[in-house]
């Protein structure tokens, strides 16, 4: 057999192939974004913040989620900073949820952050953010369903008890009948 | 399988465990010592070492992300360094990541297997690869953590996968099943989609060029062309042709599996020539780097 690409041209040839599918991946890996939601807090002195809400829609997965994890999500911060910290003062952060019905848990690669007790174990001081998501497993039964689960993500200053902001999310299946 | 493979598939492994405790969790000795050093405090395993994501920011500007004392970058420059002088050193001896397909797809009969290097010169496929991996932040999606394998390999030592994109889903596909395990050699994941190996490889055949570094030798005078390099070699950079044996020093590990195989001691690890005669070169570097026909 001919092997493609050992003279001058098909060398040439198969780089700019592989280029434009390498290319076509990271389009793709655009796609996959929107498999997840992302939100972002900015935390200030005012009282508790009612954050905009983030809806995941699992319409928006691409086949290869649908075939390999439909049921597994993430609302996440995203690597930008995650909650800031624009108080002049260094707040205890706790992440406590409400509502969801499916399981779910915090995940952070913050290494003081406590995934049992949901909190981070040291201050988050002025200026610095946090980032964190919460991965969900969803009942497999309501995939199929409009609204397939929602649920509110508090942060809590677990020193003074006080509600910093509220994120309410929900996750819906717009291809559902 | 004949007794020196063997022994050399034996000693290879030993190094590959080695780079496994050094750089992953739950051991992940390197990361907990440079972190002493540089005094970052991060989760001791392959993601605070990640050698993808300073290469991926070559032409962004944020090649130290963490900053220049951060264990990333600094892992970064040693990487250069030492391709430079030994080769991909990293890749022949040290990825565990790079080893895991290569070893499985030993138990998968060859029947089953492409032998996607015979199919397609994966040295352009490795650089065209590359370039977009590079570009790709400015016109898309970064490619840096959707496609690692080192992250993949970590999930599957922490037996949890969490939540994976379609991306992650692909890659994985990828680096374990389509250029993994039912790919010949088992490396098709490092020949075409590893930037950490590309650049390693493009540093090295700069570094090849000096006398004092280190590189793959042939002895044109004990070669024989038995070919029994080229069945074994991981990366499927050796071949035999008219003119004899050539390799592709783009794509080469440096894993010294070849010596430890070949019956006459016709090729070594070593400074000095290389003994690969630089003719029929029709691209820097590949497609290969033919023997003098006439020895
Ligand atoms: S090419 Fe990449 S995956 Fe393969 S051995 Fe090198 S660093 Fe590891
Ligand atoms: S040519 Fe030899 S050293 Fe290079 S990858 Fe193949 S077996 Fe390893």
């Amino acid at each position: 057999m001919k092997t493609l690409g050992n003279s001058r041209w098909s060398a040439i040839l198969v780089f700019f192939v592989m280029f434009a599918f390498t290319l076509s991946l990271s389009f793709f890996a655009k796609q996959t974004v929107r498999e997840r939601s992302e939100f972002r807090v900015i935390l200030t002195p005012a009282a508790a913040q009612g954050v905009r809400p983030t809806v995941l829609d699992l319409a928006n997965q691409l086949l290869p989620k649908k075939l390999v994890q439909p049921s597994k999500v993430s609302v996440t911060t995203g690597h930008r900073g995650g909650i800031i910290n624009k108080t002049q003062e260094p707040l205890w952060i706790e992440v406590a949820t409400r509502g969801f019905e499916s399981k779910h848990q915090i995940d952070s690669l913050n290494i003081h952050f406590d995934k049992v007790e949901r909190r981070l174990m040291t201050p988050l001081n002025p200026g610095e953010g946090f980032i964190f998501s919460v991965d969900l497993e969803l009942p497999k039964d309501k995939l199929k369903e409009n609204a397939v689960d929602s649920g509110v993500i508090e942060i809590i200053n677990y020193q003074t008890g006080q509600l910093l902001a509220e994120v309410p999310v929900s996750i819906i299946n717009s291809h559902a009948n | 399988m004949q007794k020196p493979v063997k022994a050399s598939l034996k000693d290879r492994a030993k190094w590959y465990l080695l780079g496994f405790v050094l750089f992953f969790g739950p051991i992940a000795i390197y990361p907990r010592l440079m972190q002493l050093l540089t005094g970052e405090e991060r989760f001791a395993n392959i993601h605070s070492v990640c050698l993808r994501m300073p290469i991926g920011n070559l032409f962004t500007g944020k090649v130290a992300l963490h900053g220049v004392v951060s264990v990333s970058f600094i892992s970064f420059l040693l990487l250069i360094i030492s391709a430079f002088f030994l080769g991909p050193f990293f890749c022949g001896r040290l990825c565990a990541a790079g080893a895991v397909p290569e070893y499985l797809s030993r138990i998968i009969p060859d029947r089953w297997k492409i032998n996607w290097a015979k199919i397609v010169n994966p040295t352009p496929v490795r650089y065209g690869f590359f370039a977009a991996f590079l570009i790709a932040p400015f016109l898309a999606q970064a490619l840096t953590c959707n496609m690692c394998q080192f992250a993949l390999l970590q999930k599957c030592v922490d037996t949890n996968f969490g939540v994976m994109s379609s991306m992650t889903i692909l890659t994985l596909f990828f680096w374990l099943v389509l250029f993994g395990i039912f790919n010949v050699g088992g490396r098709g994941y490092c020949n075409f989609m590893c930037p950490v190996g590309a650049l390693q490889n493009l540093v090295h055949s700069i570094g090849a060029r000096f006398g004092f570094t280190y590189k793959l030798r042939l002895d044109r005078e004990r070669c024989t062309s038995c070919g029994i390099c080229v069945k074994e070699c991981p990366m499927g950079v050796l071949s035999k042709n008219s003119d004899g044996l050539s390799h592709k020093i783009h794509n080469c590990l440096t894993c010294r599996h070849c010596e430890r195989v070949c019956p006459k001691g016709a090729l070594s690890y070593g400074t000095g020539d290389s003994g690969w005669k630089e003719t029929g070169i029709k691209m820097p570097g590949g497609p290969d780097v033919p023997v003098d026909a006439g020895k």
